[in-house]
């Protein structure tokens, strides 16, 4: 028997250009070292037409240590509830991700609130039509005890605002195969509600409201470039 | 001539040489690969069979092992080749932009390539099943499970509660939220059975490949049985842990019990599959057709 063997040596040197490809393939130029770093407590106003900061009620944040986990330069959050005269509130949470949009992974609903013992269940993607265009939303449902929370959210990859799931992962790939790495927002309304219909209504009347109370630069970075 | 203790040794030594390029392109590739996998994705419940699976198709092939040291027999370098290289770049797109999928999933062009441009066809036949097997190490990709969980959990809380009212306890159901005496409890997204019908279907080939039936008629219809198993298994599981809550309250049915009833699935989904074995077994006796191998 032949100690060398050639085929399995040009065997070998295919499978090591093929981890040499997949290095080089890499992404590693950052959409957010080209631009401006949101300053996210900036950029959504204190006052949203007829709402107001309640500082009572803090929305469900992923646990702190996986927090701590978070590359600290490039991710930031936001945690605000909002309260209207007649007393009803509403939870924004907002995160970005500078430096990959995997790391939002945490921040999805569907894994942050079921990390806190919250049934996730029911997730559906529509569209929230806005004063601006279509947004894409994923609504979902949180359970835990008595406390039923209906959810809306989006992500935002790079400039655009996309479904959660498949379509993230396509837009992501679109920038992945030009070398860059997307930065991207999660941005999440919910409220304590037992009439889901009802709350899912009022998120997207304040959704509505926010955008209409932000600057064009910061909706375009909050909620994507609109026909983009 | 020499004795034949002097010419083995090196002769076993020299056949494990020879692979050692392979062996080596294999471990660059997917150490770094299982390394993630190992500190990410295996970490959940959902996906805690990969390391299983994996150690399974490891098995496979060393049970084989002979096969790789066979002489070659029609050996297709070509078609070898042209399938290593669209492999790899498969391997090279998955492992750099994050698709599990393709990464994990190259893993069979790329070995089934190496023993064709190596050793020949003959030895895909006898590796066939790792190949195969390797299926089961690729997660389910995500729009599939969104899609089949949420009618499969409607159906299992369904029947459940359908079982449960024939039987006279006090249950009602509003979509996935059952309702029994004084609890209220949730069908979640887990109970839906979906990551047991796919452990379970691996296991179910693998029992199949060891029991190794020649009747296609026997194979086929513990194929075909393998998932309405696990489904009715999993029925099972929710009727239980309904029963738990309903007779020793809630603390007990989500603690412990909870888990065990996980395990209680399996063992059930198992037996089942065994008992319907035996079945076709003892007709196929019946029949006057040997159906053992």
């Amino acid at each position: 028997m032949k100690f060398i063997n050639h085929r399995m040596l040009v065997i070998a040197l295919l499978m090591l250009a093929g981890a040499g490809l997949a290095l080089a393939m890499k992404p590693t130029q950052k959409i957010a070292d080209t631009r401006e770093k949101p300053a996210l407590d900036a950029m959504i106003p204190r006052q949203i037409g007829e709402w107001k900061i309640d500082t009572s009620i803090v929305p469900i944040e992923p646990s702190p240590e996986v927090r701590a986990q978070l590359d600290k330069i490039y991710n930031q959050t936001l945690s605000r509830t909002y309260v209207n005269p007649a007393g009803q509130r509403v939870m924004l949470s907002i995160a970005y991700g500078g430096d990959q949009s995997d790391s939002m992974q945490v921040h999805k609903p569907e894994v942050c609130y079921a990390a806190q013992g919250f049934e996730v269940f029911d997730a559906v993607g529509g569209t929230l039509f806005t004063q601006y265009g279509e947004l894409p939303v994923k609504r979902i449902m949180a359970l835990q005890g008595n406390r039923n929370e209906p959810i809306t959210y989006w992500v935002v990859v790079g400039d655009k605002a996309v479904l959660s799931g498949m379509k993230q992962k396509f837009a992501q790939l679109s920038y992945g195969f030009t070398g860059k790495v997307p930065d991207g927002f999660l941005v999440r309304v919910s409220s304590i509600d037992r009439d889901r219909q009802g709350a899912y209504q009022q998120q997207e009347e304040f959704i509505k409201a926010m955008l209409g109370a932000m600057s064009e630069t910061n909706r375009a970075r909050i909620a994507g470039r609109f026909g983009a | 001539m020499s004795s034949t203790l002097d010419t083995r040794l090196p002769q076993v030594t020299a056949a494990w040489a020879e692979w050692l390029p392979v062996v080596a392109g294999l471990l660059v590739l997917y150490v770094p690969t299982f390394y993630d996998l190992a500190t990410t994705l295996w970490q959940q419940d959902e996906f805690a069979h990969g390391p299983i699976i994996l150690a399974v198709i490891a098995w496979l092939i060393w049970d084989r092992r002979q096969a790789l040291f066979a002489a070659p027999a029609r050996t297709a370098p070509v078609t070898g080749y042209a399938l290593l290289v669209f492999g790899l770049l498969i391997y090279a797109v998955g492992r750099s932009q994050d698709i599990i999928l393709f990464e994990v999933g190259s893993l069979a062009p790329i070995l089934a390539s190496v023993l064709l441009a190596t050793r020949g066809w003959p030895t895909i036949r006898a590796f066939w099943f790792a190949i195969l097997f390797i299926a089961f190490l690729v997660p389910l990709p995500g729009f599939f499970v969104d899609a089949l969980t949420v009618p499969l959990k409607n159906k299992v809380s369904a029947i459940a509660e359908q079982l449960l009212y024939t039987a006279g306890y006090p249950i009602a159901r509003n979509g996935v939220v059952l309702t029994i005496g004084q609890y209220q409890l949730l069908v979640a997204d887990a109970c839906s059975g979906l990551n047991s019908m796919f452990s379970l279907s691996a296991l179910g080939l693998l029992y199949l490949y060891l029991m190794r039936y020649k009747s296609w008629l026997h194979n086929g219809l513990i194929l075909v049985s393998i998932l309405p198993i696990a489904f009715c298994a999993n029925i099972v599981r929710v009727v239980i842990l309904v029963l738990v809550t309903y007779h020793f309250g809630d603390a007990t049915g989500q603690g412990f019990v909870h888990n065990f009833a996980g395990m209680l699935l399996f063992i059930i989904a198992l037996l089942g599959l065994f008992a319907f074995d035996s079945l076709l077994r003892v007709a196929g006796a019946f029949f006057g057709r040997g159906h053992k191998a």
